[in-house]
């Protein structure tokens, strides 16, 4: 007697297979789906390329205030029209106290004689201001649209850098979106206000922030990638980072998110000094702290990116290796089927 | 064999190091909003005619905060003397320069230049121009605007808010803000990664 089973399968089980097969990759299907939004919860990025930014049109221009009946005061047309070309120069510098009555030197201002119909009230001649100390002052809050400030020297990599930004259409739809300001060593707004913060050693940087200055992402010159789409790819990861801990509640152990991802910040120090050489990745690519984890050399396959960045991918390493596990799963079950009907058969 | 199948599954799917991100405290947020760095202020100057150039002063120094260095210079070398509301916009529409304005007191347009940070001139003191530079609030909350005078450029100026608005009307309710995105703020480092 032999030992082999010799299959013979009518027409009518070659149908019931196929639709066995078509059931059972149905079912891996929805398994893998399910499992994609049990095991991976971290939101993804919106399939839209343009980012959700804070809506810029909601600031009701001026000009549309100008047909509202209000309750203005009084405007003094005759100042209103006068010459400015007030002159004390050298002006004597006013004592400045709390409470503080400040004498102002000026001429008299004659007031405007009327001959009504009706009597009018005569224009006022306006008081001296009284300039005060402001004992805990602090700014009025500002909420306005985010920030992209790009530190530029003569380097090709700045000529790029510019370039993008106006050539990239992603970068070129995110400009429009933000404000946008280009400093250069000898911009007098950079030397006064921001080289302590972004040395120019570190140029080419680009710097992306909410309108308080809050940091969203900020890159030096090694670490700006080489091509427009991963800097837009950067600044949209940073953003979602800094969006969800502007707005999220801080847990006990002070991690507002839990995310896979490789942080450009790291070269970033505390005082926003962006250094050049960091010992541990002296050709400017730096690696994460993350172990090594299956699958880690699969995205280096698929990755085109010609540098070995572990750039943040919506499908990590562990990611990839559960897609190819459940895709095992699919196939085991479809063999399991062929099994079963192959019994059924005999 | 299955059974291994199976351990492998249950060890590997969905295994992941996370990498926890940490929010930073926020540094004092500067005042003024609109915080023109001392070394960059113009200081009033006599123009030929002998006349106060406080209108062109106000206006460099509003135009050096939205970084426009080569427009401030232009105004410095060509610019002086004694100026007026019309005449002024019509300078301004001749160098193709976008600008808003308003000539009721309207605070609400000061309030739009404080919430874009750009700041504004504006008609202050007797025959006098100055540089709108943002509200401020005190420990109780009250609002004061911050005034840059071109004459005393060492410091700014603050004014209670009602006080302001009603003097203001006074010396005849104009400002003007030029259209253009304004210096950045000063940035810092908001969230970590560890």
């Amino acid at each position: 007697m032999s030992n082999y089973v010799h299959v013979k399968l009518a027409p009518t089980n070659w149908l019931g297979l196929a639709f066995l097969s078509g059931f059972t990759v149905m079912l891996g299907t929805a398994l893998f789906v399910c499992a994609m939004i049990v095991m991976h919860p971290t939101a993804k990025v919106a399939s839209n390329d343009n980012l959700p930014l804070p809506n810029y049109s909601q600031i009701i221009p001026y000009r549309a205030f100008e047909n509202e009946a209000t309750a203005l005061p009084r405007v003094n047309s005759a100042a209103l029209n006068e010459i400015k070309q007030q002159q004390c120069i050298p002006c004597r510098q006013p004592q400045v106290r709390y409470p503080s009555q400040v004498y102002y030197p000026s001429p008299v201002v004659n007031p405007v004689v009327v001959t009504p119909s009706q009597p009018v009230s005569p224009i006022a001649t306006p008081s001296q201001p009284t300039p005060v100390n402001v004992p805990g002052a602090r700014a009025v809050p500002v909420t306005q649209k985010c920030v992209i400030a790009l530190f530029l020297d003569n380097s090709p990599r700045a000529k790029q850098l510019e370039q993008w930004f106006t050539t990239d259409p992603q970068l070129v739809a995110l400009r429009r979106n933000v404000s946008f300001e280009v400093y250069t060593p000898d911009n007098a707004l950079y030397r006064t206000r921001y080289a302590s913060i972004v040395p120019v050693h570190q140029f080419p940087v680009v710097l992306f922030m909410h309108s308080d200055g809050a940091h969203i992402h900020a890159a030096g010159s090694n670490v700006i990638p080489s091509t427009p789409a991963e800097l837009y790819s950067d600044l949209q990861v940073g953003y979602e980072k800094s969006k969800s801990v502007r707005s999220a509640t801080i847990p006990a152990d002070g991690a507002v998110i839990r995310t896979k991802t490789y942080s450009f910040d790291e070269t970033i120090h505390p005082s926003m000094q962006l250094q050049i050489q960091d010992p541990r990745c002296p050709d400017g690519i730096c690696p994460t702290d993350d172990p090594w984890r299956p699958g880690d050399n699969v995205r280096d396959l698929f990755n085109s990116a010609k540098d070995a960045k572990n750039v943040v991918l919506w499908a990590g390493a562990a990611e990839i290796v559960t897609y190819v596990l459940v895709g095992l799963v699919a196939v085991l079950a479809l063999l399991v089927a062929v099994v079963l009907v192959m019994k059924l058969g005999k | 064999m299955f059974r291994f199948i199976c351990l492998l599954l249950l060890v590997t799917v969905g295994c992941e190091i996370p990498t926890n991100v940490y929010p930073l405290p926020a540094p004092v947020a500067e005042y003024p909003v609109c915080n023109l760095p001392q070394p960059m202020r113009q200081q009033n100057w006599s123009g030929k005619l002998g006349q106060g150039s406080c209108v062109y002063a106000s206006l460099i120094n509003h135009v050096r905060w939205l970084n426009m260095p080569e427009f401030a210079e232009l105004i410095r070398r060509t610019r002086g003397d004694g100026e007026y509301a019309a005449r002024l916009m019509a300078w301004l529409d001749s160098q193709g320069i976008g600008y808003e304005f308003t000539e009721r007191g309207d605070p609400r347009f000061l309030d739009q230049c404080a919430y874009e940070r750009k700041g504004c001139i504006l008609w202050w003191k007797p025959y006098h121009c100055c540089t709108f530079e943002g509200w401020v609030k005190d420990a109780e909350g009250r609002q004061y605007a911050a005034v840059l005078d071109n004459n005393y450029i060492n410091a700014f100026e603050y004014i209670p808010r009602e006080q302001f608005v009603r003097l203001w009307a006074g010396y005849g309710g104009f400002a003007l803000s030029i259209k253009n995105d304004p210096a950045i703020p000063l940035p810092y480092r908001s969230y970590e990664e560890r």
